[in-house]
């Protein structure tokens, strides 16, 4: 069975609220490249799928298990990740900005220079995650947690940060909270700033 | 009664059968020691055929182990049992309640869910258990037989043992492709391996994969053919499932008694239909659809404990008979499906009359219960007769389910049969027990669906939405959480308790490697411990966890003393 059909059925389980169709339980699928803009894979368990250069745009992901899925390079602008097992993602150079990612598991993904600008991470889970280079820029992080975090060269300009936690024992390199050269902090200075708006 | 449904006699008369004797009636066993089974009717929603998929089998449970739940065979279901799941047990859902025809006779109870393969490659498909001895060529010939005509064909079916069950990653076939044109000799290249389990598909399956097997892939006409072959069984089988939802609005002062009935009726109807009497279903529909319906008369009867009952009204045939017919031709439409499904439930109805009538507690509810409470306790008529045999009273020594009349499914029926007498002067009493039980179980529903709405997720209702406010909805009636139970407006948490408390529900899964969203108790406790710091407490659904990550993550959650932050569905 080729991936549109289990979607179809997917969809169907979706609809009928579980009555009829399958649910889309595939783990490792390649999806490489894949245009998949706008559909419903709600509650999908599709763990270690590759949807590198994928475009995902407005798709929805509600609840599904991602973890160890890999989105290098994919476009997933405004898509739904609300509830979603992130865990372990590859989320290298990845397109986030307006996604939806509240109460999502991101722990141990790798956000390396992905564009999270206004995305939705209200208690997201970004434990042990790694960001370098992660454009957070007025991206909503109330009640994210950062434990054990890696913070590098993140754009935290404009970001609504109350209540976040984890910052005591994120390693924080470097941070940028604004547009001109003095809004790059370093070392303390940034850990400072961090714990001071949380 | 003339235009009844005849039952056989347990003295077989010349002349002409029958019509239930042309089918084999499966047999209601029941227990040897002559005590009761208390088993809890399972919280509804999964409605899938499956097989036993594990070495040891599965221990047939009135309830789950650990809550003392008895054993009620002897033996475990066996590995590669065909079982029909209706849901899971109320206060356990890893423990899934399922309806077996094992040895010519319906058992049902609970079996721990992990055991179950629900994820059939096709609706007809049978799991087998390779026995020491058999080969690729033998079970070809025994299961496609009638379909082979030469050595080219046979060799086709082995290489669609192969191609079948290497797309399920079953490890019971290996080897290569043989070559399907090549005629006399030839190598065993398709073998098998005793003590694993593999799928067997349907010849008209097999069939539908010409031009797939042994290289290719699923072609859209190989998938459109599939999807007719099942189409009919499916729709059946939907009809009977999806009745539940109409049991208000179909069964009205009836829906109470039918409701009490509700798993056990569909977990045997469907069990039935989708074992040993499948094949004969499908030959029969839609121009032996009486001889089905009549034979699943009988086991309605024997559900709603008419002991001894031989006969049926008319209207029950007439009404089974429409239910077949429709949901046999309804393509999927959705509204021949919902009438199908209407004629099943006013089947069910007269079922429940003539079975009251039996038992002689027509139009009076005190003497209904007197009855129901006097009942024999080794109680039930097993339906003996297979090809074409007879009924006969008791069970026989058959290790099994014991079906008991419960007292309120009497007596509620019993206030059905009230109404339906009611021209004869019935009692507005018992009209009103039975309107407030049908407006409860619409209250519930509509309460599900409230709890559903995932703020989260901008209001939506999803299958995952719907299982947390059914583990929710569960723990409330429970008593276990303070009610009303309702949605986090802000969708921070699950749900807000009647004391204002937030509950976040985790689901825990055991079926994936950790680092693909499995389970590991670090891990686990973790996400329980940071919902547990922002004052949320946690309640754990265990559906998709082992017992034992269940007991692990137990004794992880006593150790760091959340037990009485933390509860478990």
């Amino acid at each position: 069975m080729d991936f549109e059909e289990e979607l179809e059925l997917h969809t169907r389980w979706n609809t009928s609220l579980g009555k009829d169709g399958v649910l889309l339980r595939h783990p490792e699928l390649d999806l490489t490249g894949t245009d998949l803009s706008n559909r419903n894979l709600s509650g999908a368990e599709i763990p270690g799928t590759k949807f590198d250069g994928a475009r995902l745009a407005g798709v929805d992901f509600g609840m599904c298990n991602l973890a160890s899925c890999s989105f290098r390079r994919a476009d997933l602008t405004g898509a739904m990740l609300t509830k979603a097992n992130l865990d372990y993602a590859a989320l290298n150079e990845t397109i986030l900005r307006g996604a939806k990612l509240f109460r999502t598991s991101l722990s141990s993904s790798d956000l390396t220079l992905a564009d999270l600008e206004e995305a939705d991470l209200r208690r997201a889970d970004l434990s042990d995650a790694v960001l370098i280079g992660t454009n957070l820029r007025g991206a909503t992080l109330e009640g994210a947690t950062f434990a054990g975090a890696t913070l590098s060269g993140v754009n935290f300009e404009g970001a609504q940060m109350r209540g976040a936690s984890g910052m005591d024992t994120a390693i924080v390199n470097d941070i940028r909270i604004g547009p001109t050269k003095s809004d790059h902090l370093e070392g303390t200075a940034a850990r400072d700033w961090l714990l001071r708006n949380i | 009664m003339q235009g009844a449904v005849q039952a056989p006699s347990s003295q077989p008369g010349p002349g002409k059968q029958t019509l239930v004797e042309q089918i084999p009636i499966p047999m209601v066993q029941k227990r040897t020691d002559g005590e009761p089974d208390d088993i809890a009717p399972p919280t509804g929603g999964i409605d899938k055929a499956g097989f036993i998929d594990s070495s040891d089998g599965a221990n047939l449970r009135a309830g789950p182990a650990e809550a003392g739940g008895k054993l009620l065979r002897d033996q475990p279901l066996p590995p590669a049992t065909r079982v029909f799941v209706s849901g899971t047990h109320p206060a356990a859902s890893a423990w899934w309640y399922v309806t077996a025809y094992l040895e010519g006779a319906m058992v049902r109870g609970y079996v721990q869910g992990f055991r179950v393969n629900t994820d059939l490659p096709e609706p007809m498909a049978e799991l087998h258990q390779v026995a020491g001895g058999e080969t690729a060529e033998k079970l070809a010939v025994r299961k496609f037989g009638a379909a082979v005509s030469d050595g080219h064909d046979l060799r086709y079916y082995e290489n669609v043992l192969l191609y079948v069950n290497q797309q399920q990653q079953r490890a019971g076939v290996t080897g290569t492709y043989q070559d399907p044109g090549m005629l006399g000799g030839g190598a065993n290249n398709v073998q098998l391996i005793a003590g694993h389990r593999i799928w067997l598909v349907s010849p008209a399956y097999a069939k539908a994969l010409e031009g797939v097997v042994p290289n290719g892939s699923l072609t859209g006409g190989a998938v459109a053919k599939v999807k007719r072959f099942g189409a009919h069984l499916k729709d059946i089988l939907h009809s009977v499932t999806e009745s539940r939802h109409h049991l208000g609005e179909v069964a009205g002062e009836y829906a109470q008694a039918i409701h009490d009935h509700e798993a056990a009726i569909i977990g045997v109807v469907a069990g039935f239909i989708m074992a040993e009497a499948a094949s004969a279903f499908l030959a029969a529909v839609p121009t032996g659809v009486t001889q089905i319906a009549a034979v699943v008369i009988q086991l309605g009867l024997a559900l709603f404990g008419a002991k001894g009952l031989v006969e049926a009204g008319i209207e029950a045939l007439k009404h089974g008979a429409e239910w077949l017919t429709l949901a046999w031709t309804a393509n999927g439409d959705a509204k021949l499906l919902a009438a199908a499904s209407k004629e099943f439930l006013k089947m069910l109805v007269s079922i429940a009359m003539a079975a009251l009538a039996y038992l002689g507690i027509k139009g009076n509810v005190g003497n209904a219960f007197k009855i129901a409470g006097s009942l024999p306790t080794d109680g039930l008529p097993a339906l003996v007769t297979v090809g074409g045999g007879r009924l006969t009273e008791g069970g026989g020594a058959a290790t099994g389910i014991w079906i008991r009349p419960s007292l309120g499914s009497i007596g509620a029926a019993a206030g059905a049969m009230m109404q339906a007498d009611k021209e004869g002067g019935g009692s507005s009493k018992e009209e009103a027990v039975a309107d407030q039980a049908a407006k409860a179980k619409t209250s519930r529903d509509a309460r599900l669906k409230d709890l559903a709405a995932d703020p989260a997720q901008g209001g939506a209702v999803t299958e995952k939405t719907l299982r947390e406010a059914e583990v929710g909805l569960a723990l409330e009636e429970a008593g276990t959480l303070p009610r009303p139970l309702t949605r986090d407006p802000t969708g921070g948490a699950e749900f807000i308790d009647g004391v204002k408390q937030p509950w976040d529900v985790k689901r825990f899964n055991s079926s994936y490697p950790p680092k693909q969203g499995g389970f590991t108790l670090e891990s686990s406790l973790n996400k329980i411990k940071r919902e547990l710091d922002i004052g949320e407490n946690v309640i754990i659904d265990t559906i998709d966890l082992t017992p034992a990550h269940v007991a692990e993550l137990r004794a992880g959650v006593s150790a760091s003393g959340w037990d009485t932050r933390v509860v478990w569905h």
